[in-house]
């Protein structure tokens, strides 16, 4: 479903950092036992002057163990045909839940596979009837556009709420409050700016012999794009956090359009030094090299592994400092009702290194270090993240109630979809 | 009742109902559960109670029936140890044994390599052969429309020469056998010179570069046999069809790792499809060496055609003026990466043909 336009390029699908609004904080027994061998690393909570609390979030998966689970149940897949492949996202997420681990107490996933099953299997018929009509059914562009429009809030909404509804920690089960309504009035104006942008650039191939014509077209529309995408990111962001709950306790969202703004005008900024050295790199690679070989075409072996080499930068250097800082944004303006504030300090050029890394481990081997990958960067995503807390934590976890069972819609107890989202 | 006969478990217990715990001991016997949380002894029988499926390195869970879990402090505990019989209980074990995960390695790269190799081919094949033509006719004359706005003029060439060209397609058709009737259509291409594609369908498009370039009618024959044998191999359909599946599959696989997933994946689904390419040029090769035959044209002009085509340094113009001279030079000449990447190993096809042609 990569092709709803929620699916921005900037949203978290790790589902341990984002989609479990990663939370709050909670209380300790009144006598806490004598710690077992075998727990996991208490979380440091510093209790500061005015007796405000940081409390820890942290990461205790390992990577071989991540591997075992990811290369035995890949296997079971392939074997079924694809059967299997719900029960090994529910294996792959419980490991990624119940590893994270926060106030003492661990995440645990409950989705049900028969469930995910189920909606995957109408995802995959969405998908042949999409790609019968898009490819052999002419002029069907814009009845898809409409059916996607229409449909794709409907499907976000069922996933957000599916992906929260199986998430509890400390017994207590997350919610997702958000309608579809709600969902649309967000992603609307993204997807319509979209499809703007398709039509527009289709439309050029019709009016290549007037090309100031279609320069001021396409300009148009990539400004437009570029002026709004991140009030529309904004929108979406808010709307995730904003109409989260654990419990009987909503979360709030301080999230500003002006600080998406900030991020991604410094972020354009920051990827035009690698673009620049790139296109420099190139033309002195073809002008000097060419001339040495005389025109000869082997000038391209040299000047496309540049120019390749610089778009990967540009692409790690855009992901890690687009998502740090969004990551850092979203997770720090975002309350539990009056009792929790969320804090997040990723580093863009950490990220950055680990990115790099991942990228290279992960071409080299074709994809088999795809666990490891995944481990190093949760893990590092959650120990930068933290949880403070207003009083004591025994109070502070007693202030959040259950609420009662949620419909078998919302859990998704029929069809599960759990888009990354 | 009888009392714990197992060793205690520490564990933190919450009741569902809000997220405050307590600290409790779990002893598991035969037929129960107990639990020791803060003063109060809960004895609960193992049959009420769901123990969770075991993850490497997280803790068992006991979920009870008025909504309360248990969760246990030491993730270490043997799930067999306290009664976990649930069916992913098998799976935790597979993942944890060394053989198994050795196994599963091997045989994942074997099931990529096969698919890779035999797999997408042969289920682009199958499908390919069954989308009627009519609904592939409709996707290539969409292409030819775009074609025709971006990069093709109207053939120039004399009225008569494409009647020529239009018999000896014909007479090529009749010996094909071929379920439907193929379309020949001539093109100018200023820009992209010399070539002849296929267009899903079944339409064959030529350019008048192509028609100059070649040394004779019977070469342009060799060219339309070679495009008849996408044509009869559903080509076009195939090579999309591959690239989509090999698309989705390659996406189902690294989905799960960020951002940088899909970088990783482009790589690989390029060169995919110019493998898959290269196969298929190889194979209407074939086609064109035993149609030509059938149709009373020498298997030799195969090759004839490759070399003409090949050598792109030769103008048009050159080749009409001088064909010969330009036949000479052309032959040492680098061929330009443009034409390289659509036609693999030119040389090497070339040779091919030489070998199968000669008898």
């Amino acid at each position: 479903m990569s092709d709803t336009p929620a699916a921005a390029p900037d949203r978290v699908p790790d589902p341990t950092a984002a989609e479990t609004p990663a939370v709050p904080g909670s209380a300790e027994p009144a006598t806490p036992a004598p710690e077992a061998t075998a727990h996991p690393p208490a979380p440091d909570d510093a209790v500061s002057v005015t007796g405000r609390r940081h409390l820890r979030c942290s990461f205790t998966g390992n990577a071989g163990d991540y591997f075992r689970i990811w290369i035995v149940n890949l296997l079971l897949t392939l074997l079924t045909l694809g059967l299997w492949s719900p029960w090994a996202t529910v294996r792959k997420r419980r490991f990624l839940y119940g590893h994270t681990w926060l106030a003492d107490a661990n995440f645990e996933f409950h989705g049900n596979p028969v469930a995910i099953l189920r909606g995957r299997l109408i995802a995959a018929a969405a998908l042949g009837v999409y790609w019968f009509v898009e490819n052999l059914v002419p002029d069907s562009a814009a009845w898809l556009v409409a059916v996607l429009l229409c449909g794709a809030p409907w499907i976000i909404a069922r996933s957000l709420a599916f992906n929260a509804a199986n998430s509890s920690h400390r017994g207590i089960r997350f919610r997702f409050l958000g309608t579809s309504r709600d969902v649309a009035l967000a992603i609307w104006p993204l997807a319509l700016l979209l499809v703007l942008f398709v039509a527009a650039s289709h439309s050029a191939l019709d009016a290549l012999e007037n090309p100031a014509r279609v320069a001021g077209q396409l300009g148009g529309v990539y400004l437009l794009l570029f002026a709004a995408y991140p009030y529309a990111i904004a929108r979406i962001r808010r709307l995730t956090v904003g109409k989260a709950a654990w419990g009987d306790q909503p979360f709030h969202s301080g999230l500003t359009v002006g600080k998406v703004y900030a991020i991604y005008g410094i972020g354009i900024i920051l990827c035009g030094i690698p673009l620049v050295a790139t296109f420099l790199a190139g033309f002195f690679a073809a002008t000097v090299i060419g001339m040495a070989l005389k025109g000869s075409p082997a000038v391209f072996f040299i000047t496309i592994p540049i120019f390749v080499l610089g778009w990967v930068g540009i692409v790690i250097v855009w992901t890690a400092y687009n998502r740090s800082r969004m990551t850092n944004l979203v997770l720090g303006t975002a309350r539990l009702s009056g009792i929790a504030q969320l804090h997040s300090a990723i580093s863009g050029r950490k990220l950055a290194r680990l990115y790099a890394g991942n990228l290279i481990a992960i071409v080299a081997t074709c994809g088999l270090l795809i666990p490891w990958a995944v481990v190093r960067i949760t893990r590092y995503r959650l120990q930068a993240l933290s949880v403070e807390i207003d009083g004591s934590l025994a109070t502070v976890a007693a202030a959040v109630v259950q609420v009662p069972r949620a419909t078998g819609e919302e859990l998704g107890e029929m069809f599960g979809f759990d888009l990354a989202l | 009742m009888t009392m714990t006969t197992g060793s205690s478990l520490d564990a933190h217990w919450f009741d569902g109902r809000s997220a405050a715990g307590e600290s409790a001991q779990v002893t598991v016997t035969d037929g129960y559960v107990h639990a020791k949380i803060g003063d109060r002894q809960v004895d609960i029988p193992r049959s009420d109670v769901v123990v969770s499926a075991p993850v490497a390195g997280i803790p068992l869970r006991f979920s009870l029936p008025d909504g309360g879990v248990l969760v246990l402090d030491d993730v270490a505990v043997d799930p067999r140890s306290v009664g976990a019989r649930t069916p992913q209980g098998v799976v935790h074990a597979l993942e944890r044994n060394p053989a198994v995960v050795v196994v599963a390695l091997v045989a994942v790269v074997a099931v990529a390599v096969l698919a890779y190799l035999r797999g997408i081919p042969w289920l682009a094949d199958r499908i390919a052969q069954r989308i009627p033509i009519a609904a592939e006719a409709k996707l290539g004359n969409a292409a030819l429309a775009s074609l025709d706005r971006i990069m093709f003029e109207p053939s120039k060439l004399p009225v008569e020469e494409q009647a020529d060209l239009q018999a000896r397609f014909d007479r090529l058709v009749a010996q094909a056998g071929l379920p439907f009737t193929p379309k020949l259509l001539f093109r100018n291409a200023g820009h992209i010179g010399a070539n002849a594609l296929t267009l899903p369908g079944g339409t064959i498009v030529v350019t008048d570069q192509l028609v100059a370039r070649v040394d004779s009618q019977d070469e342009t024959s060799a060219v339309f046999a070679h495009e008849l044998g996408h044509v009869a191999h559903r080509d076009s359909m195939r090579a999309l069809l591959a690239q989509s599946s090999s698309g989705l599959v390659l996406g189902a696989l690294l989905g799960d790792v960020s951002g940088i997933g899909s970088l990783a994946a482009a790589a690989p689904a390029m060169l995919i499809g110019l493998s898959y390419s290269r196969a298929s040029e190889e194979q209407a090769d074939d086609y064109a060496l035993a149609l030509l035959p059938r149709a009373g044209l020498s298997p030799a002009l195969v090759a004839d055609s490759l070399e003409a085509i090949s050598a792109a340094q030769c103008s048009a113009a050159e080749a009409k003026a001088d064909a010969k001279g330009c036949g000479k030079s052309r032959r040492g000449r680098p061929q330009p990466p443009a034409y390289l990447s659509t036609h693999p190993d030119l040389e090497e096809r070339i040779a091919r043909a030489r070998a199968a042609a000669s008898p």
